[in-house]
């Protein structure tokens, strides 16, 4: 739900917003309605906007119930004449980019809500803020948020933020993010002089769609060893740590006898009919392919259970 | 009663891994429209049924267009 509710900061920055998936029309106005969802949700279910732009998931044969036909997950950023400027596409079709990061890659600075989580710390020097910065500043599974690190030099300070060459040489300004077992945390991103971007995501150690959340919240830690120039001199380093308290979303899970009950969120919206209904468009399609795909999953399944999974 | 199983990427689902439903994107499979190129064209309908002309829907604004798996399930 977080793309609709970042629906009005689309609008306001002029962009304007459009989904799709293999689903039909009734499905997509049941959902739109469900949840007042303001912007285009186009239904393309013979999946040729997914094959045109190169998105059809290949790995998964024709026919399959009930994947065949979908998309790799991914995200298309155009400016104003239609090109390509941002692309968001991940290797696990759980990962989503957070829509504020879209955002920001259209206007090209961070943009951070007010109600961001966030820590503060330094001195007259510098002052060190940090953010969760994507949604509703929460971690939720797969949902790609960013430790966002901005420093505050006072005036006549200038951060060094690369290191620098010899022969002066010395050290730039580093950051590194740590939390609980499950939380991912990539490679820090300068998105300008004095602004730093990490992303972080939840697997399934912290946030599983098969099991309750036992502990709602976690703690991020950003460790900053900041480097700062006054004039000509280097000034010692300085290190800060700064602390976020993070809460924990369950998965929002669709309504479905399939998927059991794990003490995930409920759509309020009931995928029944309209699973049944895509079953029967899959069907009519490849009917062998759809026989085959049953068959395969019965064994899958078995041997999963074998295992022990 | 129900399979958990968590895939190579650390995600959890209630299916085994290696049903086509958990296929991830082929390490260096690389998908989509590149940066520069120019967003190609569709005209699909939408949740109310009319039918949305990209380009000309988008006008001159800039626009984001997520592909998503399913809204059902």
């Amino acid at each position: 739900m977080e793309l609709r509710d970042a629906h009005r900061k689309f609008s306001e920055a002029g962009v304007k917003l459009y989904a799709i998936s293999y689903d039909d029309v009734a499905a997509l106005k049941d959902f739109s309605e469900t949840y007042g969802i303001q912007y285009p949700m186009l239904s393309d279910t013979k999946s040729e906007a997914i094959r045109r732009y190169g998105m059809l998931n290949t790995e998964v044969p024709p026919g399959d119930l009930p994947a065949y036909g979908v998309p790799f997950p991914g995200t298309f950023v155009t400016d104003a004449k239609g090109t390509v400027v941002g692309r968001f596409v991940h290797d696990s079709y759980k990962i989503r980019a957070s829509p504020e990061h879209l955002i920001d890659s259209i206007r090209g600075e961070i943009s951070i809500g007010a109600s961001a989580p966030s820590a503060e710390a330094g001195d007259g020097d510098l002052r060190v803020r940090a953010f969760l910065h994507g949604g509703r500043g929460t971690m939720r599974q797969g949902i790609l948020r960013q430790v966002v690190v901005r420093f505050e030099p006072r005036d006549g300070l200038e951060l060094i933020a690369e290191p620098e060459p010899e022969p002066e040489g010395g050290v730039g300004t580093s950051v590194e993010v740590a939390g609980p077992p499950g939380l991912v945390v990539e490679d820090p991103i300068w998105k300008g002089p004095r602004d730093v971007a990490i992303p972080v995501y939840a697997q399934a150690e912290l946030i599983s769609e098969c099991r309750p959340i036992e502990n709602d919240t976690i703690t991020i830690q950003a460790t900053v060893c900041a480097a700062t120039r006054d004039g000509r001199s280097r000034l010692a380093p300085k290190t800060e740590t700064l602390t976020l308290d993070i809460f924990l979303e369950p998965v929002d899970m669709p309504k479905l006898r399939f998927h059991g009950d794990t003490g995930q969120r409920r759509s309020d919206m009931d995928s029944e009919p309209h699973f049944r209904r895509l079953v029967v468009r899959q069907f009519r399609r490849h009917p062998l392919g759809a026989i085959r795909s049953l068959i395969r999953s019965q064994w899958k399944q078995a041997a999963a259970r074998r295992r022990g999974a | 009663m129900s399979v958990t199983e968590i895939d190579e990427l650390g995600f959890e689902a209630p299916t085994a891994v290696g049903l086509p439903v958990r296929a991830n994107l082929p390490k260096g499979l690389h998908i989509g429209p590149e940066i520069g190129e120019r967003l190609p064209d569709f005209a699909l309908p939408d949740q109310h049924g009319a039918v949305v002309d990209f380009h000309a829907d988008r006008g001159s604004s800039p626009a984001v267009v997520v592909f998503y798996r399913s809204a059902v399930w």
